[in-house]
């Protein structure tokens, strides 16, 4: 079997996440895309930063995705922002992305 | 009212001078997020928020050129007077996101219609932010999916947000 590419996206919070946020956020995306990506096998949210986080998914999903991320104004009952910082196929290239004054 | 727009890629040194040039608020959210918020337009303004396409005629005669559509329906009255007028449009991005999904598809459609009406006139419909409060804000990607969804290609809808909007702030703003 072929594995399919990965892409990682950066994502810019507008409030600091907890973990409930985070199965919460990968829930409410799940739906928006369409997919039944409960599990981590196609939709993966990691924490990077106190406001970042990086979702990695197969990059067919990878546009969907950020539209969803626009769509999300709140999480477990409270208002959140979320906004696409960069993309990129390689984890490492997404995480020099967030600004040193932010770590 | 206060409006939120994300500009262009531009570096560090454009952007402290766009600031100080325009004698208005910039933030920064972070690296690729670049807004400012602009006072009500008032008559030195070179663009204008329409409502109804007889406006742009109106405005035209004050000469203005750019116009940000706040209303697609009657897409084709809106073209026709945007042809007339040499006009430029603007499709207000942000403000196709609503509370309610359903309501952000139906107002994506509309924008879809004007656009692919605009584009078989070949009448120029850019695209920016034009958030009306800080929660519709948008980062540049984000922008680009959401100009996608409503018919752009990517190539175009990353043209517009760079050379069209880097021109008008160059010829209209900086006059």
């Amino acid at each position: 079997m072929i594995r399919e590419k990965r892409q990682y996206i950066l994502v810019y919070c507008s409030k600091e996440l907890s973990q409930e946020d985070i199965s919460a956020l990968s829930k409410s995306i799940s739906c928006l895309v369409g997919i039944m990506a409960f599990k981590d096998s196609y939709i993966n949210i990691q924490r990077v930063d106190k406001s970042y986080i990086i979702i990695s998914a197969r990059s067919k999903f990878i546009k969907s995705i950020i539209l969803a991320t626009s769509l999300i104004r709140k999480l477990n009952g409270n208002s959140i922002r979320l906004y696409t910082v960069y993309t990129s196929s390689i984890k490492s290239k997404a995480i020099k992305r967030i600004p040193k004054e932010s770590t | 009212m206060v409006y939120f727009d994300i500009i262009f890629d531009i570096d560090d040194k454009a952007f402290d001078k766009i600031s100080k040039l325009l004698g208005l608020s910039f933030y920064r959210l972070n690296k690729d997020i670049y807004l400012y918020n602009k006072a009500e337009p008032d008559n030195k303004s070179h663009i204008a928020f329409v409502d109804k396409p007889h406006q742009i005629k109106s405005l035209s005669k004050r000469g203005i050129r750019i116009f940000v559509i706040n209303n697609p329906d009657s897409p084709r009255k809106i073209v026709k007077y945007a042809l007339e007028e040499d006009a430029l449009l603007f499709i207000p991005i942000s403000n196709i996101l609503d509370d309610k999904i359903v309501n952000t598809i139906k107002i994506a459609r509309k924008y879809e219609v004007l656009y692919n009406y605009a584009l078989k006139e070949r009448v120029h419909v850019s695209i920016a932010s034009f958030a009306s409060s800080i929660d519709k804000l948008l980062s540049r990607e984000q922008i680009i999916s959401i100009a996608r969804f409503i018919g752009y290609s990517e190539d175009y809808a990353r043209y517009c947000l760079t050379e069209i909007n880097r021109e008008i702030i160059r010829k209209e703003i900086f006059i």
